[in-house]
């Protein structure tokens, strides 16, 4: 069954003196029911607005995008906000958990908009919280907790309300090897047990190396397609192959602004 | 790009934080300029009244500044708070200590002097219709023409240039022992979880209690005494309401899990149980600013209000003369008709009343103290004119004495007797005070009345030159004719008439010279208002910034604009409404317990000034508010 279906979409950033960009040029993506896929390329390259697009968050200029046969370009802004909010989970590079609530408010929070009973909300946070070992922690304030344990929570919030499709934008940028590792094997582990189909961006080869699929892009277009083969190492090397063919940055510089 | 420039262009990047600062200062700095320009204006340097209402300008100018200062010193301080993690970054990319300041000291110079040169440039356009409603209020023929001394512009410009520098050093000392990592931490220090203690919140409600108790059973005598430990338990009172009471009240909502997990509850409760405790003593600076301006112009205002009431209660008849002596009798003739014939001139109703009266003296006083004799017809025609009500005498040998208003409020000694004689008639009478219903006669110890009877008999002793005559006139509406009046009363010959007494000299001279103090109490009482706004706004705006990017996060996964609306408008509801309602609460307090100086009741006026504030408060509430909206759409 198809959960995401993008037909030649395409995505125009005009910039104030009139000189358009184009960050996406005519991609197509489908993605079914249960898969795990990766998009991959090099710093600039269009990863996250792609994300952005799929995900509802920004507008395509051209194209069409379907979420569960739903055409997304007929929602309005404000009915696309209920539509991520039931449909959709997110997970981003900076968390984006809020520090004024505890771990288990901020992992509430969605059902909690949608206006569900308090008992049964306890029960779905239970649920997730156990499954993403996090159970002992949420009490605590999200500044109280490592980053893995943040991106954890962040995780259990995209869950809770048991999304049609979750869309991961660079989850392991802010970790380190360790807690990547465990942020990676806990994304990979829902997507056998609970089937949870997943959208990742990422330019790490060893978080890309979880996936089933990866999609690679350059200046917007796709580049290449890599399945996993029976080994999580050969798929690795082979992902560091594409890479270097790839060339350019493959890291994010951090911009500074003044 | 030279050093000056990056200032320069530190600025115009950084516009949109140092708005509402340069906005504030410029505010401060016209108010102070227009203070300026009445005081040093040539002709009320020559005015008669210059001395006294120079040193009132001079302390509101004292005042302002003063403000100004902590206001300025204050808005610097948050506003390098919410950019120290640029510092840091421009420490690091090697820029020195020195080069900092410099940095710092020319961004501060430079907003200052744009806010002074926009404050005068306002401060000229306002004057002119400021000046206008000070000569009026001073009651200055015509107006004070436009004129800006020099003086009032260099002592401005001086003054606040030199703010602004001091304000500089005085940022530039306490950023002095930072190092590089606490700029950097200064920007995202992780907010602490809110603590707050059972006992203090308990102690902070009862302080604010037990000061509404004593305002609210004060009398006269005792608010005199109370007023200082009113104050000393109110002020900390409401400090620890808003520092511990508040999150504690927070935390119980936070356990009602229904409540609390109920749709945007969460975000909106969650936020405001930190932004309260980070801008508690801003809160509380705002209550105080607010109470302390409400009850001033209050009390002002009512006393201002009331000059009618007060009027009335002092002066009986509206308009009455008095004479004595035989010729002066004769000569009232002419005064009356004169007065008649302007009244009708004018188509003013009116009724008029005309009687004699008997001076005797007081048998066996030391100081030679003489009593003016009424009779007891004459007395109820007295009452019906002012529609007093009539008090009958149970004999002939009790007289009534007449007491003042003010008088009746403070127990007077009457002798169990009084023995009066005038001519060869004397006669023992038994006392019984009641309140004036005839305007008192300042030349005589009592004003009493006796039965028809008696009088006739004291009439037949008394000479010509022992009587008096009293005119008394009862005009309709009469605070609309006071000038009328007041022309009227100044035409009168003082060598015929021993005294004239009306309503309307009263009401005027009350209101001159409370106009005076309501003018410089209302204008300080305003100025704290917009004050205590101007910080609120202040301090939104900083926060905007971060709001905004948890509004961004929260758009993503899924969170409607019109529930961002909804939890902001209630937010900065919160913050804005809960200072101004606990002013308005402390004010009612205060106004019960000042109410016992006035007498009449300044409810309406307190009224009126408190939703003239709250209207001036709601404008900067949705203006704040559709600051954070607009931004909010922004986001999505
Ligand atoms: N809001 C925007 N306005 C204009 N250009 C943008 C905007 N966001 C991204 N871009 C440009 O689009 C391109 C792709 O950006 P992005 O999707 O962030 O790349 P990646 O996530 O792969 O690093 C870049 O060249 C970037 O400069
Ligand atoms: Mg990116």
């Amino acid at each position: 069954m198809t959960i995401l279906e993008a037909k030649n979409v395409s995505k125009v950033y005009g910039t104030r003196r009139g000189i358009e960009h184009k960050a996406i040029d005519n991609i197509s993506l489908s993605v079914t029911k249960g898969e795990f896929v990766g998009v991959m390329g090099p710093s600039g390259s269009g990863k996250t607005t792609l994300l952005n697009v799929l995900s509802t968050i920004d507008r395509i200029s051209a194209g069409t995008i379907e979420i569960n046969n739903q055409d997304i370009a007929k929602l309005s802004k404000e009915k696309l906000a209920k539509f991520r909010r039931k449909q959709l989970g997110f997970i981003f590079q900076d968390f984006n958990l809020l520090d004024t609530l505890t771990i288990a408010e901020n992992i509430m929070l969605p059902l909690t908009l949608d206006g569900w009973k308090v008992k049964d909300m306890e029960q779905r946070l239970a649920k997730v919280s156990k499954q993403l070992e996090i159970d002992t922690i949420l009490r605590r304030r999200s500044f109280e907790v490592s980053g893995g344990q943040m991106q954890r929570a962040a995780i259990a919030r995209a869950i809770i309300h048991d999304p049609s499709i979750i869309f991961a934008d660079e989850p392991t940028g802010n970790l380190d090897s360790k807690a990547s590792k465990q942020v990676m094997e806990a994304l990979s582990h829902l997507n056998k047990e609970k089937e949870a189909t997943t959208l990742m961006v990422t330019h790490d080869p060893f978080a890309a190396s979880f996936c089933e699929r990866i999609v690679f892009i350059k200046d917007g277009k796709l580049f290449n397609q890599l399945d996993k083969g029976d080994s999580r190492q050969a798929f690795f090397q082979e992902i560091l192959n594409v890479q270097s063919m790839l060339g350019g940055d493959t890291d994010d510089l951090q911009t500074v602004r003044l | 790009m030279t050093f000056r420039q990056f200032a320069f262009n530190n600025v115009k990047r950084n516009a949109r934080q140092y708005m509402s600062y340069f906005f504030s200062c410029m505010f401060s700095v016209a108010v102070f300029f227009i203070y300026a320009v009445i005081m040093y204006h040539h002709e009320i340097d020559g005015h008669e009244f210059r001395a006294n209402v120079q040193r009132g300008i001079m302390a509101v100018e004292m005042i302002i500044f003063a403000f100004s200062f902590l206001f300025v010193l204050y808005s610097t301080g948050a506003f390098i708070r919410s950019r120290k993690k640029e510092y840091g970054l421009l420490m690091t990319l090697g820029i020195s200590k020195r080069q900092l300041n410099w940095l710092l000291i020319l961004e501060n110079t430079i907003i200052g002097v744009i806010s002074i040169a926009a404050g005068v440039l306002v401060g000229i356009l306002f004057s002119n219709i400021f000046i206008m409603v000070f000569s009026q209020i001073l009651g200055i023929e015509g107006t004070l023409g436009f004129y800006i001394a020099p003086k009032a512009v260099l002592l401005t410009v001086v003054s606040y240039f030199i703010m602004f520098e001091l304000n500089s050093l005085l940022v530039v000392w306490i950023l002095r022992t930072n190092s590089i990592i606490d700029l950097f931490r200064g920007a995202k220090a992780p907010k602490q979880v809110p603590r707050f203690s059972w006992v203090l919140s308990i102690i902070g409600a009862g302080l604010v209690l037990s000061a509404y108790y004593l305002a609210a059973t004060a009398d006269l005598i005792t608010i005199f005494n109370r007023m200082f430990i009113i104050l000393l338990l109110i002020i900390p009172g409401t400090y620890l309401l808003y520092t511990q009471f508040s999150i504690a009240l927070i935390s119980i909502i936070k356990n009602r899990k229904k409540l609390y997990f109920h749709k945007t509850n969460l975000l909106t409760i969650s936020e405001l149980h930190y932004k309260l405790k980070d801008n508690a003593r801003l809160l509380f600076f705002v209550t105080i600013l607010s109470a302390v301006s409400f009850t001033a112009s209050g009390v002002l205002y009512g006393a201002y209000e009331s000059a009618q009431n007060e009027a009335n209660a002092y002066i009986p008849h509206d308009l009455s003369l008095l004479t004595d002596g035989e010729g002066n009798i004769t000569g009232m003739d002419q005064e009356i008709s004169n007065i008649i014939t302007s009244l009708e001139k004018e188509n003013v109703d009116f009724s008029v009343i005309d009687t004699t009266g008997i001076k005797a003296d007081i048998v066996d006083s030391e100081e030679e103290e003489s009593v003016d004799l009424w009779a007891y017809s004459d007395y109820a025609e007295f009452a019906r004119l002012n529609h007093s009500s009539i008090h009958p005498l149970q004999n002939d040998n009790q007289a009534f004495v007449l007491l003042p208003y003010l008088l009746t409020n403070i127990e007077r000694a009457i002798p169990e007797t009084l023995t009066i004689r005038t001519g060869d008639h004397e006669e023992t009478l038994q006392p019984v005070p009641i309140e004036a219903v005839m305007n008192t006669n300042v030349r005589t110890r009592y004003t009493i009345i006796v039965a028809d009877t008696i009088y006739q008999q004291f009439t037949n002793a008394a000479d010509k030159h022992e009587l008096y005559r009293y005119s008394a006139f009862s005009i309709s509406n009469w605070p609309q004719h006071t000038e009328l009046v007041k022309e009227i009363t100044d035409e009168i010959d003082d060598n015929i008439i021993l005294s004239t007494d009306s309503k309307a000299d009263f009401y005027l001279a009350l209101k001159t010279t409370l106009s005076y103090t309501l003018f410089f109490g209302l204008f300080i009482s305003v100025l704290f208002f917009l004050a205590a706004g101007s910080i609120l706004y202040f301090k939104m705006y900083q926060g905007l910034d971060k709001d905004i990017e948890q509004y961004k996060s929260l758009y993503r996964i899924g969170l409607t604009l019109k529930e961002m609306k909804q939890i902001a408008t209630k937010q900065i509801a919160f913050l804005f409404f809960i200072p101004f309602g606990l002013a308005v609460l402390h004010a009612s307090f205060a106004f019960r317990a000042l109410q016992n100086m006035l007498a009449s009741s300044i409810i309406l006026p307190s009224i009126t000034l408190i939703s003239g504030y709250l209207v001036i408060y709601s404008i900067y509430f949705f203006f704040i508010r559709s600051l954070y909206i607009a931004k909010l759409k922004k986001v999505m």
